[in-house]
């Protein structure tokens, strides 16, 4: 229902012109939860803000195009977005936990997104919310509370119930649970696969996480440096990765189903500066399967088995090695 | 419990406690009792020589408190602790001035921990002069360029002269480790040195500390709410809640064989990178209350779904079987 | 903004320097036969009531000025900058007791203190009087500023680091604390200086300055107690003017250079 294709967007910094996000392209269905991992400075937020179109001024879309249900979200103009945002794609932005306003109770919050979608009166504002405050796990009575008066994961329910005030198709989530305790993660995750199972809700789950993308996601897509790496099913994914990054970051995890003293690989050296040259392949140099042809031609995205697709010239050898 | 005798351990705490005072508006000071945060609420354990014992919890649970106490970065409310036999609480000036080199740290924030207006030189440099150790001038050069070639850091010389926003998250926490070996501690403390780096480049940083561990004769005291990192890096793990230890024992015992029901939940709700296993659930509602809510009898209790009449009795750490002990009536064998 | 505040006081300071050089006459050369008389060639800003060339006096006050300026900023700048970081690093009991201190200062009216001070010191050697008095009361915004920015300096970990090390708290200040703190205390010192000329024309003006220097200030006061400022406009004009640019370009350039290193619009 939502298709990325070939999106680029570059940000002005005083370095030059950063390829933030430099040819992405992928497809959300409907009711899935898509997992877009990748670690610092990979572009998968600049996706996500690319997406519903606020990016900050120094950053602009250069090419390609968002389908949301075959209308390209990128040729629309700033009111037609608007009713788009919250009511068609909410999104919960990393650190939400602060994005709270201090001074209003968080029903006023919630209200004032739902008021700008529609006229819906005082009475359909409190039943929805009281509604919401129940899907998610809150006591509805604390909806007349300030931001102060919550937990971390509390808040992040709240910000959860405000994504889903103007009952949206797709929600993107940024780092839901990275600034939460593991006890607490465990149940925000749990709320949002069920929140997916009840409300049919399609999902873009960003993280850097491979754990949490192994809970929660039906698919993921690993970004590297502004491309693609890899994206298919999860269970493919994680059991039999394709490209050298993500069975790279797989083995540099220690794991708690594994031995103790289990042998972790690290990947030497550090990600390209993407506002200087940078060879074709972003991986280059820090992979150990790396040839010229790397250097010099972009690898694209090739089917390595039904709906998974890896973006690297040798994965046909690495997976048979 | 017992302790293994003086010889062996490198820092002995018995009973530390710190409670911050909670300040109170005027008008509820009057007739109102005091109210405390109580960060650490008697934690009694010890840190062995060589080991890495590891410290886990989640936020609020004293973890980091604890670190401070032991750093001598602030003063305990109650309690003792001693440091290769001497008492670190009514040390003297000079006896400090002694210990204090050889108990360094490491931080979490690679962008914090290193003053912003300093060369490399200068921020590892930094403990040497501080104790008076870089009357040398040549000597201070080499001991810098010998813990920068330690930790990674090649060709030492060409870093000298930079500043921490020119160098990666990943070789800044490098620098860190540097400052932190260059006076030849003989513990660190290491507060979530990976948590804020890149997942690819921790295993990394984890790796370089366990091959200065084994050149240096450490010994560390990591802490960290990641249970995975936790189990790989060390070789005894403490859990804490609430501020008070809940269990400790051998790495792999207490994550094979977790007693406490809180240490079970965490291992639990730890998120695997299997896809298949994703079913579980875990039981445990709520959560952590507030340090100035203390529940009686036991911490967890509320949260439990073992609880018995028994846990309204605070539990000692009981021996659970061989280094193993946890602080719960669970693990007393049946009679 | 900055740039042009630059450039004003780039341009005041080249003029204070060369003014020996750049003046037709000594300041204090009087012509007889030439007493109130309008700008012409010969005097280009015209002359005073004792026929003294007022383009000389101007630019000679301009160094006056500017070194008063300086001079009392620098004073105010280092109180504010101890006061300031004492208050911010040690404990609640110190920070208290200065800051008391402080507020006792804020709350009388800097000018009347002035008065009050520079009417004991006021007319001693050169300018000295002046600058004390200026000095010793225009400390209080420096400090206040300072030690905010003390404050959350201090809560950086490599502050932590630092005393892990076993460093104590003079090398911490002398270390840490001071360079990271500099910057903002340089952009509240060209602020400070700014006022620092206003006061002095104020306090001269009001007769409390050294009579026999020549500052803008000194020119205004002759002119006004010889009742020439309400015939007079050239004797009025220029030293005012001068006064209102210097303060204008210290002004500017202090408030672009506050935007640079305050802390909330750029990282410490």
């Amino acid at each position: 229902m939502l298709s990325v294709e070939n999106l680029r967007t570059y940000y002005r910094t005083r370095q030059g012109l950063l390829k933030a996000v430099d040819g992405v392209s992928f497809a959300l269905e409907k009711g899935e939860i898509l997992g877009l991992v990748g670690e610092s400075a990979c572009g998968k937020t600049t996706v996500a803000l690319s997406i519903v179109r606020l990016l900050p001024s120094a950053a602009q879309v250069m090419g390609g195009k968002i389908l949301l249900h075959g209308d390209d979200l990128l040729s629309k103009n700033e009111g037609a977005m608007r009713d788009v945002r919250w009511g068609k794609i909410s999104i919960i932005f990393q650190g939400a936990l602060n994005s709270l306003n201090p001074v209003l109770p968080v029903k006023e919050q919630i209200a004032e997104a739902m008021h700008a979608h529609g006229s819906v009166s005082g009475a359909e504002v409190d039943t929805t919310i009281t509604h919401l405050f129940k899907a998610v796990g809150l006591d509805p009575d604390r909806r007349t509370n300030y931001p102060h008066e919550f937990s971390g994961g509390m808040k992040q329910r709240v910000m959860i119930a405000m994504a889903l005030a103007c009952n949206p198709e797709i929600v993107i989530a940024d780092e839901p649970t990275t600034a939460l305790d593991v006890i607490v993660q465990r149940q925000i995750l749990e709320l949002i696969r069920n929140l997916r199972d009840e409300l049919h809700i399609s999902m873009i789950l960003i993280t850097h996480d491979l754990s949490v993308v192994a809970q929660l996601c039906d698919r993921a897509v690993i970004m590297y440096a502004g491309r693609v790496a890899e994206m298919g099913d999860i269970h493919g994914l994680f059991e039999s990765p394709m490209h050298p990054y993500t069975r790279a970051l797989l083995k540099s995890i220690p794991k708690m189903e594994d031995a103790k003293a289990q042998k972790l690989s690290y990947i030497p050296g550090s990600v390209p500066d993407l506002t200087g040259p940078v060879p074709a392949c972003r991986f280059y140099g820090r992979c150990s399967h790396g040839q010229k042809i790397c250097e010099e031609v972009d690898p694209q995205l090739e089917e390595s088995s039904p709906g998974n697709y890896v973006a690297c010239h040798f994965w046909r050898q690495i997976s048979e090695a | 419990m017992t302790l293994s005798g003086p010889a062996e351990s490198l820092i002995v705490i018995k009973d530390l406690k710190k409670w911050y005072p909670v300040r109170k508006g005027f008008l509820s000071k009057l007739g109102a009792k005091d109210e405390f945060v109580r960060a650490v609420d008697g934690v009694t354990l010890e840190i062995r020589k060589g080991e890495v014992l590891s410290l886990v919890g989640e936020s609020g649970c004293g973890k980091t408190t604890l670190a401070r106490l032991m750093l001598r970065l602030v003063d305990p409310t109650e309690g003792v602790i001693t440091f290769k036999g001497h008492d670190l609480l009514t040390a003297t000036k000079r006896e400090m001035r002694k210990m204090r080199p050889q108990l360094q740290a490491v931080f979490q924030d690679p962008y914090a921990s290193l003053d912003p207006k300093q060369t490399i030189l200068q921020i590892i440099s930094e403990p040497l002069s501080v104790n008076k150790l870089d009357k040398d001038r040549r000597e201070t050069f080499n001991r810098v360029a010998l813990a920068l070639a330690a930790v990674g850091l090649n060709p030492p010389k060409s870093f000298l002269g930079k500043f921490p926003y020119e160098l990666s998250g990943g070789q800044r926490q490098r620098v860190a480790l540097a400052r932190a070996i260059v006076i030849d501690p003989s513990l660190i403390v290491a507060d979530e040195p990976v948590s804020m780096l890149d997942v690819s480049i921790r295993a990394e940083i984890l790796s370089l500390m366990l091959k200065l561990k084994r050149e240096l004769n450490l010994t560390y005291l990591f802490i960290t709410h990641d249970l995975a990192v936790a189990r790989y890096i060390s070789d005894r793990m403490a859990v804490m809640y609430l501020g008070k230890l809940v269990e400790i024992g051998p790495a792999e015992q207490v994550c094979a064989n977790p007693v406490h029901p809180y240490t079970k939940a965490l291992l639990l709700a730890l998120p695997t990178t299997d896809p298949n296993k994703r079913k579980v659930k875990i039981g445990i509602k709520g959560e952590v209350p507030n340090l100035t809510n203390i529940p009686t009898g036991c911490r967890f209790r509320p949260r439990c779904p073992y609880a018995f009449e028994k846990c309204m009795v605070e539990p000692e750490l009981l021996r659970v079987g061989g280094d193993h002990y946890a602080a719960c009536y669970l693990s007393d064998p049946p009679s | 903004m900055g740039m042009i505040g630059l450039s004003i006081l780039l341009f005041f300071i080249v003029v204070a320097v060369l003014a020996p050089f750049i003046a037709p006459y000594d300041p204090n050369q009087v012509f007889v036969s030439d007493i109130l008389q309008p700008p012409s060639w010969a005097h280009l800003f015209g002359t005073n009531e004792a026929g003294q060339d007022l383009f000389s006096q101007v630019l000679y006050g301009s160094r006056a000025s500017l070194t008063v300026g300086f001079a009392a900023a620098l004073i105010a700048a280092t109180i504010g900058t101890l006061v300031g970081v004492t208050a911010g690093y040690f404990g609640q009991v110190p920070r208290e007791l200065l800051m008391r201190f402080t507020d006792f200062f804020l709350v009388i009216p800097a000018l009347a203190l002035m008065i009050v001070l520079a009417s004991v010191l006021g007319s001693s050697s050169g300018l000295t009087g002046i600058i004390l008095a200026i000095g010793l009361v225009g400390w209080t915004g420096t400090a206040r500023v300072v030690m905010s920015q003390t404050l959350s300096v201090k809560e950086h970990a490599f502050i932590e680091a630092s005393k892990t090390s076993g460093a104590g708290a003079l090398h911490i200040l002398r270390t840490h604390v001071l360079p990271n703190v500099m910057p903002i205390v340089f952009a509240q010192a060209v602020l400070v200086v700014a006022n620092s000329i206003l006061y002095e024309a104020t306090l001269t003006f009001l007769g409390l300055g050294n009579p026999n220097q020549v500052t803008w200030g000194q020119i205004l006061q002759f002119a006004f107690v010889s009742g020439a400022i309400t015939t007079s406009w050239w004797y009025v004009l220029p030293p005012g003017l001068s006064i209102m640019s210097v303060v204008l370009g210290f002004s500017l350039t202090g408030y672009s250079l506050d935007e640079v290193f305050n802390p909330r619009v750029r990282k410490i």
